[in-house]
């Protein structure tokens, strides 16, 4: 018995009526365009810094102060409010270890801070490692003296692209002076997915 | 008997995606493995597990402790994922000290199960050593994760006190690998 195969346009319209809906599922899907909301603001304000990447693979990675653990046993941190802490004593570094997808463009970082004194500081580097004691500081923020809570955004240029397999990242904080004119409250990358 | 195309077609096309839904895996089942993932952890972001241990930072990242100290990093592959191996960076100078890492998991009601062990090993320089296999299911539903980093000597070397001091070595960060 031959039995005769042809495309039908009938059947044509029939499997293009099932792919349809996953079609709008991916446009529609977690790479749609963000809601509206104050903090998308600042994160089209940071987009800007490269017009040519797309906004959908923005990202950052956001970490509070308290969060970061003291370099070494003999650093003193307080815990100050909302997240901040101040580095007052033994060796005033604090820092944490940075996740992000390999394949990634970093494009900054942003130090949150308090200073109102100009006799202080708080500075933060994101620093690539490679195991064998050999490091890489990618970026460095110096806070600005400023009336309350501040930040300050710096971009890297060139961009690097994280490789997970060859270095290990880190997000390191200073801190000169202990007074109560100096607190650290969180660091935030600012990167793209691939 | 004369077939019609069209409707052969259109049957296939109907009968296709209910198959496929019925064969996939349950929607809370483990996916297989697309892709492999490492995460490498700096030292100088491991805790000491005990808040009295004493630990000093050196450059690049490394650090070191007395005997017996232990620090941890907490351990987060996504659920479903196939832990791998895990290399351990350091500098390890002398045979009379070592350290070792250690994937271990925990069921929160004080079972500890060391999913793999590494030591490290007299090189005299920076090196690294990989763990042997792991091959572990990831189960983030009723396990939680963390690589201990344990600081040790050797059982038969004594350091005799005022007169010898322990090498130092230097614990400088862990690489896991895993399959999503």
């Amino acid at each position: 018995m031959n039995v005769r195969l042809s495309i039908h346009p009938l059947c044509l319209a029939a499997v293009l009526a099932l792919a349809l809906p996953a079609a709008a599922q991916a446009i529609d899907g977690p790479n749609g365009p963000p809601s509206f909301d104050p903090a998308l603001m600042q994160f089209q304000a940071e987009s800007t810094n490269d017009a040519a990447t797309p906004l959908a693979t923005d990202s950052y990675y956001f970490i509070p102060a308290s969060a970061f653990n003291r370099i070494q046993s003999n650093t003193e941190t307080t815990y100050v409010a909302g997240g901040c802490i101040r580095i007052t004593g033994g060796f005033r570094f604090a820092t944490t270890d940075m996740q992000i997808p390999t394949g990634s463009s970093i494009y900054g970082l942003r130090v949150y801070y308090k200073d109102t004194d100009a006799s202080n500081m708080v500075r933060g580097w994101i620093t690539t490692y490679d195991g064998n004691s050999v490091y890489d500081e990618l970026v460095a923020v110096e806070s600005e003296v400023s009336v309350g809570h501040g930040s300050k955004y710096l971009g890297v240029t060139p961009r690097p692209i994280v490789d997970n397999f060859a270095h290990a990242y880190s997000i390191d904080i200073g801190q000169t002076g202990s007074s109560a004119s100096t607190a650290f409250c969180g660091a935030r990358v600012f990167y793209s997915t691939p | 008997m004369k077939h019609n195309g069209f409707w052969l077609w259109l049957g296939i096309a109907l009968a296709l995606p209910a198959g496929m839904a019925m064969a996939g895996p349950a929607p809370d089942a483990p996916q297989a493995p697309t892709a492999t993932r490492w995460m490498f952890i700096p030292a100088s972001s491991f805790v000491p597990r005990s808040s009295n241990s004493i630990y000093d930072y050196h450059s690049g990242a490394c650090v070191s402790a007395a005997t017996g100290v232990t620090l941890v990093h907490k351990l987060l592959p996504p659920n479903g994922a196939n832990l791998r191996y895990m290399r351990l960076y350091y500098l390890d100078n002398s045979g009379a000290t070592r350290m070792s890492g250690f994937v271990s998991s925990y069921d929160a009601a004080g079972t500890l199960t060391d999913l793999t062990q590494v030591r490290s090993s007299n090189r005299g320089d920076y090196s690294s050593s990989l763990s042997p296999a792991i091959n572990h299911i990831v189960d983030r539903v009723d396990t939680n994760y963390a690589i201990n980093l344990r600081f040790e000597s050797d059982s038969d070397s004594i350091f005799v006190d005022s007169f010898e001091t322990a090498p130092t070595m230097r614990f400088c960060g862990v690489r896991m690998m895993w399959d999503e």
